[in-house]
């Protein structure tokens, strides 16, 4: 099982990224350039007057040192490349140099010159740390995947700056994915997801990690086992995703002919007709599905649940009453089931009854509001109008809570973008 | 919150999920629940004996309503379209018909601009226009329309709402109206949205009150056109902006002084307590048969209002608590027009409410006379969620005693539809017969091509045109002539139908209830003014009597507070009754 169809989008997705690169340059240190050619100040513009009057010859040195950390500010790579690359000339001997010039590079996605400057670097100076993690990011970004895991690995743990340490816990997880690691995938992904719990990058990389493992698991079994109940089950599944019931709908049947009492087909087959709109026989058929599905499992709640509500539907309020209630018994935490046996409870005149499924429903999920608006209503037939107007209240508060989340989702896709995380990770 | 499989599956998706769901509710202009249809019952086999047939062009109803460009709609107020009326404005028996006219934005030049239309029965099955002879020539945004004899002359008056400044007319009983607003201190200093109306006698005196409802606080001048938000698209197309996004309005109570002129009582009835909604149609009922009107707005994309009478003069808004502001689920929906009925005879008035596309209509069966029950899934109702819908009526076209449900469509968008073919401007009408079970199933198909035939429709009134016993339907189309819908039933059922006239209460007997009984069935209708979407339907009460030949008894209940009650009124005639005393009709 490969990944390959997918490598070209995520190599273009990679290099669109570059430009984050500017914070990562700027956090370098940037080399003062003496008399003496080699010395470091943590004082540049001191240095660089000092080292002037020193040696005329240091003058032209301390001149590109300032253009080029002032072209690397602006985020000007390409003058900060032209400065950097002709006091490389100048003076090959300074690591911070040849790690300034690897960053420059890497904004501009020169990955290998990047990758050269950085190994430069760190020939002259093992210990730059900076540039071990722009050579990792480098190797990275210019698919050498290989090369680029073990520095990456590193640098992820040690990285101090919490943007530096996302971008080389991602393409390392990238990497990861690309050279198909997968556990060594999942457990980055785990640490990235501690670290990041909310940034939109660790989490668009996790949904595709997670579906890059279902699409390799899926077509390992269609591979391995393609007449196989399971492997038509998986088919119907996906078809139905798609929206193709009538398909899907042969495949579950496909399913019953392999395994005739196996749980859960029934109920699916009962959901595409339902899911399949209108039509003459749908209810009966559906009904009959859910049913069948109960001989084969008779506590399956999802199954009691859709004939509670084909029961609601047809006023029959004793057998949905029935129906909701054997649900909810069989999976107390299904919210659904509770609303629909409070609803008709209170629908068949006996609001009493419904409060306690209610109030459980609103206890399960408080940003339900449908459950709080339920609730107001047994608790109003009851007389109980303060307990009412509370769930009013709650209603409204959850309800206009949800439009919001609505609303930020769709500004989202309309041009307001979540920023990168840059807090500190957790402990 | 437990998934259920379904859920999960359309919420599901990959990357598709964002869009799905409620996340595109917020996304247009009008709310939706995008809902899909639920499968519809299976069918009864019963015959439906009704069809429709399209009259209006051989009746003489030839003048198409203009409402802004007929394929763009910059502003809401050129999409939304006003209402229509059946009334009989020359108390001959015979209903006439109203039809309000609008304008567009560039407007017109003098002696072409578009006016309303009075049309008189000529009791041929056609109709004379009568407009300038009448005096109702205004032209403007006229949205809607509600009838009542504010001043107890015994003529029926005419009350409109408009984009800018509402008019009352008051009937000289000679075939002519005199505009009275300013007389009547009914004037507006501004130009403001009304919208639905609704004559009622909200505190008993015998004189006709008056309740508006309004939409939007509009400002043509500072409104965003197509595109401009997120509530300006639809289906990502460009379409006029709003209600979402745009300020909300309030509603206002006029009282009657009793000497032909109005007060603005909103304040001190608690009227303005509930704040501003996008309100549309206004009607006043007794929804707890206490004997006292109360108010219901149906409202575009915000809580429905129901203002409870408290008998003191003042009013409580009780929409949500009693159940009847949202869905069934607690969401909002686009409520346009609004149907009032006893659908099951349990003896309370019930709601019915159709919505935009994407959602499904919504049947709030009263349960008590304090709380509604969506029971739009168990009635049969939610199998249709493709039309935008506006107005409605429960009515017994087969006159088999139980009411079933007319209602017209058409969207607001016809941009829409030059990019999407399948998202039609203009789209068929909607029939469900009540079958007597407290459910419904649809019979459009089964009523002619009268009903098939797609409009983009906003009003519609209902009532008996041609006095042949039968119940008819009046549409108002946009751009388009209005349609008259004869109804053309073979069921050979009996009908009744029964004109109040107040002298205790006001003389036009709104608000009067009357329940006829036959065998150990009881129905009741109620006076109304205003109702389906800010239109009148005729103020003439129609009883379908099934098999029977003679109802057992008629009963009315005033709003004064009298009971009259009259024992074995043969089947298949129009009576009148007169409070204190009866008299058939000639």
């Amino acid at each position: 099982m490969t990944i390959n169809p997918g490598r070209q989008k995520k190599r273009q997705q990679w290099s669109s990224r570059s430009h984050l690169i500017h914070i990562f340059v700027l956090t370098l240190i940037v080399p003062s350039v003496s008399g003496q050619g080699l010395a470091q100040s943590s004082s540049p513009a001191g240095h660089v007057q000092e080292s002037r009057r020193n040696n005329p010859a240091s003058d032209e040195n301390a001149r590109l040192s300032e253009q080029a950390q002032e072209a690397l500010q602006h985020g000007d790579y390409p003058k900060a490349i032209e400065y950097l690359e002709r006091l490389v000339a100048s003076a090959p001997g300074i690591s911070e140099i040849h790690a300034n010039l690897a960053s420059a590079y890497y904004a501009v996605g020169r990955f290998r010159d990047a990758t050269g400057q950085a190994r430069e670097a760190l020939k002259l100076k093992p210990s730059l740390t900076n540039a071990h993690f722009i050579l990792g990011l480098s190797l990275a970004e210019g698919g050498r995947c290989e090369e680029a895991l073990p520095q990456l690995s590193k640098d992820y743990l040690r990285a101090p700056d919490p943007t530096m340490k996302r971008m080389i816990g991602t393409d390392a997880l990238r990497c990861d994915l690309y050279l198909n690691e997968t556990d060594k995938a999942i457990e980055l992904l785990r640490s990235l997801n501690r670290d990041f719990p909310n940034d939109p990058d660790v989490l668009y990389l996790s949904s595709h990690v997670y579906s890059d493992l279902s699409t390799q698991t899926s077509q390992r079994l269609l591979a391995t086992a393609p007449g196989s109940y399971q492997a038509h089950q998986l088919n119907a599944e996906f078809l139905e995703l798609q929206g193709k019931l009538a398909e899907a709908a042969e495949e579950y049947r496909k399913v019953l002919s392999l395994r005739p009492d196996l749980a859960g087909i029934h109920y699916q087959l009962g959901e595409l007709l339902l899911a399949g709109g209108p039509g003459a026989n749908t209810i009966d058929q559906a009904r009959q599905e859910f049913e069948k599905e109960l001989e084969i499992d008779p506590r399956s709640a999802p199954a009691e649940y859709e004939l509670g509500e084909i029961a609601r539907q047809g006023r029959q309020w004793g057998q949905a009453i029935d129906h909701f209630g054997r649900a909810a018994s069989f999976e107390p935490r299904f919210t659904d089931a509770l609303i629909g046996l409070g609803k008709t409870l209170v629908s068949a005149g006996r609001p009493q009854d419904a409060v306690a499924p209610l109030e459980r429903a609103v206890n399960l999920d408080r940003d339900n509001p449908n459950a709080h608006y339920q609730l107001s209503f047994a608790y109003r037939r009851l007389g109980r109008d303060q307990d009412a107007a509370k769930e009013l209240a709650a209603y409204r508060e959850s309800h206009d809570k949800l439009q919001n989340t609505n609303l930020r989702i769709r500004s989202g896709m309309t041009g307001n973008i979540a920023q990168p995380q840059k807090d500190t990770p957790p402990e | 919150m437990r998934w259920t499989r379904r859920a999960f599956l359309s919420s599901a998706g990959a990357a598709g999920f964002l869009f799905a769901g409620g996340a595109r509710l917020a996304g247009q202009g009008m709310s939706s629940r995008n809902v899909k249809a639920s499968p519809r019952p299976r069918f009864s086999g019963k015959p439906w004996p009704v069809t429709f047939t399209d009259v209006a062009p051989h009746a003489g109803l030839t003048s198409p309503t203009v409402y802004g460009e007929e394929y763009t709609k910059r502003y809401i107020v050129e999409a939304n379209g006003p209402g229509i009326a059946f009334f009989d404005y020359d108390h001959d028996g015979w209903p006439d018909v109203f039809v309000p006219s609008g304008t567009r934005l560039e407007g017109f030049t003098s002696g072409q601009k578009p006016i309303s239309h009075l049309y008189h029965n000529n009791r041929d099955g056609t109709f004379t226009d009568v407009s300038a002879r009448a005096g109702l020539t205004q032209s403007g945004w006229c949205y809607g329309v509600c009838v009542g004899d504010y001043d107890n002359d015994g003529h029926d008056d005419l009350f409109l709402t408009y984009y800018g400044r509402n008019v009352l007319y008051h009937n000289n009983g000679d075939g002519t109206f005199t505009d009275v607003t300013q007389r009547a201190g009914l004037h507006e200093s501004r130009t403001r949205y009304g919208t639905g109306c609704t004559f009622v006698d909200y505190n008993r005196d015998g004189n006709l009150d008056l309740f508006v409802s309004r939409y939007i606080d509009l400002d043509l001048a500072k409104t965003p056109v197509g595109g401009a938000s997120r509530y300006c698209k639809y289906r990502d197309v460009p379409v006029n902006c709003g209600p979402l996004g745009l300020q909300q309005e309030s509603c206002t109570l006029y009282h009657n002084n009793g000497d032909g002129t109005f007060t603005d009582v909103s304040a001190e009835a608690g009227i303005l307590k509930a704040g501003s909604r996008y309100g549309l149609t206004a009607v006043a009922f007794d929804y707890n048969n206490d004997g006292w009107p109360d108010l219901f707005v149906a409202c575009d994309s915000s809580p429905n209002l129901l203002y409870r009478n408290n008998h003191d003069g003042t009013f409580s808004e009780v929409g949500m608590e009693s159940g009847c502001a949202v869905s069934g689920d607690g969401q909002e929906q686009a409520n346009m027009g609004v149907a009032v009925g006893d659908y099951d005879g349990d003896g309370l008035l019930d709601l019915f409410l159709p919505h935009f596309s994407e959602d499904s209509p919504i049947l709030y069966h009263n349960v008590n006379g304090e709380f509604f029950d969506d029971l739009t899934n168990a009635a049969g109702l939610a199998v249709n969620t493709k039309y935008v819908c506006w107005g409605v009526d429960f009515a017994d076209f087969d006159n088999d005693g139980f009411l079933d449900i007319f209602h017209v469509t058409g969207t607001v968008y016809p941009e829409v539809e030059k990019v999407y073919p399948d998202y039609k401007f203009k789209t068929p009408r909607v029939v469900y017969r009540n079958l007597g079970n407290g459910s419904f199933e649809e019979v459009s198909e089964m009523c002619g091509a009268a009903v098939e035939e797609a409009h983009s429709s906003r009003g519609c009134a209902f009532g008996d045109f041609n006095n042949d016993g039968n119940i008819d339907v009046l549409v108002l189309n946009m751009s388009e002539p209005p349609s008259l819908l004869r109804n053309d039933n073979h069921s050979g059922h009996h009908w009744l139908n029964i004109k109040l006239v107040g002298t205790k209460s006001n003389r036009s007997a709104i608000g009067a209830r009357i329940t006829v009984t036959t065998g150990d069935r009881r129905q009741i209708r109620e006076v109304l003014s205003g109702s389906s979407y800010i239109s009148q339907s005729d103020l003439r009460q129609h009883f379908g009597l099934g098999t029977a030949k003679k109802a057992d008894q008629i009963e009315v209940r005033w709003p004064s507070g009298q009971v009259d009650r009259i024992n074995g009124a043969d089947a298949d005639q129009f009576m009148v009754i007169e409070e204190g005393r009866t008299k058939r009709q000639g």
